[in-house]
C-alpha cells in the first residue's frame, strides 16, 4: 500500500512540477510540440525547489561552445525520482550527459528537461512529454 | 536528508496541498482513471449532444471535463440598425460574464456622417445604458439610463451566442448543477429529454430546444452542423423572432493565446426577418479573464424585477478531508473545542483546508483541438480556466477605471505575477496557515507551496494576541503580510493587517491592490475545525471590501517540521513567447 501510494505521489508531483508548481505557463514558454536532444558536459546543477535547473555547456559545430540553462520540476519531485547530489541518480558539475528538452519558443538556449541519460548511460523520464505518463 | 524523510514530505506536502482526489487516485478508487464521459460513437441521444456541443467549441477543461467558460471578450465589425437605420461598426466590443450572467457591449458606429456611441448593458434582471464602461460607478463620471424594456433582448442575445446556448441548454436540464460540471454526468443515456431541454433530429443535424433563462416564455431552437457547433439559434418571444445564424467557427483569440476555444467568425442577427446586427469577427479572448458590471444603484431604483433570480449552484469544492492524524476516521460525535488554560481555542495544529474538486493534469485531446495537440499542453493551456480565483462568481469588484487593467495584468500573467519573479504570495492569497503555534500572547502561522493553485513558500507571521494597537512607528514599513496584530472576540481570534506591500496579487486573475489595503482574517475553532474568513478593504482601487469565500480548515494532527524557505530563482523571465497562463 504505502508503495502504491508513494507511486501515486510521484505522479503528482510530475503533473505539480508542470502546472501547479511552474512559475510559467509552459506553454507560455516551450514548445511542447518540439523535442530537441543536447549533449555536453552539465557546468551548474541547482536542485532546488520551486524548480530546479541544469545548465550545460553545449559544443558547437564551430568549436564555440554555448551554455544552455535547461530548468526542470521542484528538488522534491526531483529527489523522488532519485535524483540529487546524492540518491541513485546522482547528477554533478562535470557529468557528460544528453538531456532531451523541450526547446524555448524564443528560440535561446533554454529548455525543459523531458529526460536525462545519465553519464553511465542510464536514461531517466523526468517530465511529462507525451500522454499521462 | 535521507530519501526517506524526502519522499515522507513531500507525500505529506502533497496530501496537504494537493488533496483527497490525488490521495484517492493513487490507491486506486475514487475518481482515479480517464475522463469520466464519453458519448458512444454515433450516440444520437441528449447526452451525446450535449457533451459533443460543448467538447467541439473547446469548453470542457481539466481532466474531470469541467465546462469552465466563465467571462468572453468579443471583438467585431460589421453594421448594426440604430433608430432602423445601417450603423457602420467602428468599435464592437462584447464583455460577457455567463455566471452573473451579464454582458456589456460597447458600440462605436457611423451613419450619414454622424458618430453614434452606446454601451448596453445587461446584468440579471437589470438593463440599462452606460455612456462610459462603469459610469455612476464609484464616483465615475458619466451617465446612466435605466432600460428596463431591454432586458430580455439583450439576455437573449447573451443565451443564444455560440456559448452561451450550450450553457442554456445545460440549463434547461438542471439548473441548480454545480458549477462546471461534466455536460455528461448526471445524465442517462438514451432519453432525448431532460428538464427543460429536449432533442430532435432533422437529417443528420441535432435540433435542441431550451428555454432562455430569465425570460419566461422566451424558447430557443438550435440548430448544429456537423460539427457540434449551432449554425442557427431561433428565439421565439412575445410573438416575435430573433434568429441568430453563426459560421466560420475557429478559435478567433488573439495568436499569444490560442487555446482551443471556438467561437464564430460570423454573426448574423434577425428580427422578424430583418437584419439588426451583422457582424464579423475580429478577435475573442475566452481564457477568463476579468469581467464585471455592477448594477448602478439608480438602475435599481428604476426597474424592479419582476422574474426571480435563478437559484444558486454550488462551488465545485471538496472538503478539506478527513479530520485527525494519517486520516484518522472522523468520531462519532463533534468533539469538544480545546481550550488554553486562559480560555481559549487553541489553534495548535497542522490544518488542511479543501480546494476545488477537481484533477488537474493531463487532459486528452478534444475533436476540434489545434494540429499537435497533446495532453500535456492542455495540462497548462486549461490552468486559464481552472485557477479557482479565475473561476470562481466571488471575484473582488475593482472601480471602473481599473477593470482593463486586471485583464492586462490577467493576460500577461507570466510577466506580471508577483510570483514569477519568486516573490511571497503575501496575505491573503498565501491562504490559510498550514500549521498554528499558540501561545499565551501570540500566534505562529506557518505556511507552505502549492497554495493559490500553484506557488506559495515555506513562510511564516508571528502574530501578537494581547489586544495591542496597531504602533504608528512600526506601521511605517511595508510587509507582504502586512503588519498583523490579533485580539480575541469571544471564541474567535481576529487579525488586522495593514501597511502592505503594492506589489502582491490578491489572487491570480491580476488582481493587484494598493499599499492602502487593510486585510481582516477570523478563526473560529469548533471542535475539529476552524472557520477561516478573510475580507479585503481597498477603497483605492475596489469598489465595496472583497468578502472572500470563506474556508473550513479540518485539524491534521500537531503538524511537522516547518521545512526551510525554497531557493527561488526564475531562469526564463526574459522569454515569455505566449499569453498562455498558469
Amino acid at each position: 500500500m504505502i508503495g502504491r501510494i508513494l507511486a501515486g505521489v510521484v505522479l503528482c508531483g510530475l503533473v505539480a512540477s508542470a502546472s501547479l508548481q511552474a512559475h510559467h505557463s509552459l506553454a507560455g514558454v516551450y514548445d511542447l510540440k518540439k523535442e530537441q536532444e543536447v549533449k555536453g558536459t552539465l557546468t551548474r546543477v541547482a536542485f532546488t525547489n520551486p524548480h530546479g535547473a541544469m545548465h550545460i555547456a553545449v559544443k558547437n559545430q564551430d568549436g564555440s561552445t554555448t551554455e544552455w540553462i535547461l530548468t526542470t520540476g521542484s528538488a522534491s519531485t526531483l529527489a523522488g525520482l532519485g535524483f540529487g547530489n546524492n540518491g541513485p541518480n546522482q547528477v554533478h558539475a562535470g557529468d557528460e550527459v544528453a538531456i532531451k528538452i523541450f526547446p524555448a519558443l524564443s528560440g535561446k538556449p533554454l529548455g525543459f528537461i523531458r529526460s536525462i541519460t545519465l553519464a553511465n548511460k542510464k536514461e531517466v523520464q523526468i517530465s511529462t512529454g507525451s500522454s499521462r505518463d | 536528508m535521507t530519501l526517506r524523510t524526502i519522499r515522507t514530505s513531500l507525500a505529506l506536502a502533497v496530501m496537504l496541498t494537493i488533496g483527497a482526489p490525488m490521495i484517492a487516485s493513487a490507491q486506486g478508487g475514487g475518481r482515479g482513471g480517464g475522463p469520466p464521459y464519453t458519448p458512444a460513437a454515433g450516440a444520437k441521444d441528449l447526452r451525446a449532444v450535449l457533451f459533443n456541443w460543448t467538447s467541439y467549441m473547446g469548453m470542457l477543461r481539466g481532466v474531470d471535463e469541467h465546462e469552465l467558460i466563465t467571462t468572453l471578450e468579443y471583438q467585431g465589425n460589421g453594421t448594426i440598425q440604430v433608430d432602423g437605420q445601417p450603423c457602420t461598426l467602428k468599435k464592437y466590443r462584447v464583455s460577457i460574464n455567463y455566471q452573473l450572467p451579464g454582458q456589456r457591449t460597447q458600440i462605436t458606429c457611423t451613419r450619414g456622417g454622424q458618430t453614434v456611441n452606446n454601451v448596453e448593458v445587461v446584468n440579471g434582471q437589470y438593463a440599462w445604458n452606460e455612456s462610459v464602461p462603469g459610469a455612476e460607478i464609484a464616483g465615475t463620471k458619466g451617465t446612466v439610463t435605466p432600460m428596463a424594456a431591454a432586458v430580455q433582448e439583450r439576455l437573449i442575445r447573451l443565451w443564444s451566442s455560440p456559448q452561451g446556448a450550450p450553457k442554456a441548454a445545460l440549463l434547461g436540464v438542471n439548473e441548480t448543477a454545480e458549477w462546471g460540471a461534466n455536460p455528461g454526468v448526471g445524465m442517462q443515456d438514451g432519453v432525448t429529454t431532460a428538464g427543460k431541454t429536449s432533442l430532435t433530429w432533422e437529417g443528420n443535424k441535432p435540433v435542441l430546444t431550451f428555454p432562455i433563462p430569465g425570460v419566461p416564455g422566451a424558447t430557443a431552437t438550435a440548430t448544429l452542423d456537423a460539427k457540434y457547433m449551432a449554425e442557427r439559434v431561433v428565439v421565439k418571444h412575445a410573438g416575435g423572432t430573433t434568429e441568430f445564424a453563426y459560421s466560420n467557427y475557429k478559435d478567433w483569440n488573439n495568436k499569444l493565446n490560442l487555446i482551443d476555444t471556438m467561437y464564430a467568425g460570423k454573426i448574423t442577427e434577425r428580427r422578424n426577418n430583418a437584419v439588426v446586427r451583422d457582424l464579423t469577427t475580429v478577435e475573442t479572448e475566452t481564457g477568463s479573464v476579468y469581467v464585471v458590471m455592477p448594477v448602478p444603484a439608480s438602475v435599481r431604483k428604476a426597474i424592479t424585477p419582476t422574474v426571480p433570480a435563478p437559484p444558486e449552484r454550488p462551488m465545485p469544492t471538496q472538503a478539506a478531508g478527513p479530520p485527525g492524524p494519517q486520516g484518522q476516521a472522523p468520531a462519532a460525535a463533534a468533539p469538544a473545542t480545546p481550550r488554553r488554560a486562559d480560555g481559549h481555542p487553541d489553534l495548535t495544529g497542522a490544518w488542511n483546508s479543501g480546494g476545488m474538486n477537481w484533477r488537474y493534469g493531463n487532459r486528452r485531446c478534444g475533436p476540434t483541438q489545434a494540429e499537435g495537440c497533446t495532453p500535456a499542453i492542455n495540462q497548462t493551456a486549461d490552468f486559464e480556466f481552472e485557477a479557482p480565483s479565475r473561476f470562481g462568481p466571488n471575484r473582488p469588484l475593482y472601480k471602473p477605471q481599473n477593470w482593463d487593467k486586471v485583464q492586462q495584468l490577467d493576460m500577461w500573467t507570466n510577466k506580471e505575477d508577483p510570483v514569477m519573479t519568486c516573490q511571497p504570495l503575501g496575505n491573503p492569497r498565501q491562504g490559510p496557515p498550514r500549521r498554528i503555534i499558540q501561545t499565551d500572547n501570540e500566534v505562529i502561522f506557518f505556511y507552505g507551496q502549492y497554495a493559490d493553485g500553484g506557488g506559495g513558500n515555506n513562510e511564516y507571521r508571528d502574530i501578537p494576541t494581547d489586544g495591542r494597537k496597531h504602533d504608528p512607528q512600526q506601521a511605517i514599513e511595508s510587509r507582504y503580510y502586512g503588519y498583523t496584530v490579533g485580539r480575541w472576540e469571544g471564541d474567535t481570534l481576529v487579525l488586522d493587517s495593514i501597511s502592505f506591500v503594492d506589489s502582491t496579487w490578491l489572487a491570480r486573475g491580476g488582481f493587484f491592490h494598493s499599499d492602502k489595503m487593510h486585510v481582516i482574517e477570523k478563526l473560529t475553532r469548533k471542535g475539529n475545525e476552524i472557520l477561516y474568513e478573510v475580507t479585503v478593504e481597498d477603497p483605492e482601487v475596489l469598489v465595496e471590501p472583497w468578502v472572500m469565500t470563506p474556508k473550513v480548515l479540518r485539524y491534521g494532527g500537531a503538524g511537522q517540521i516547518q521545512p526551510e524557505r525554497n531557493h527561488c530563482e526564475v531562469y526564463e523571465l526574459n522569454d515569455i513567447a505566449t499569453q498562455i497562463r498558469h
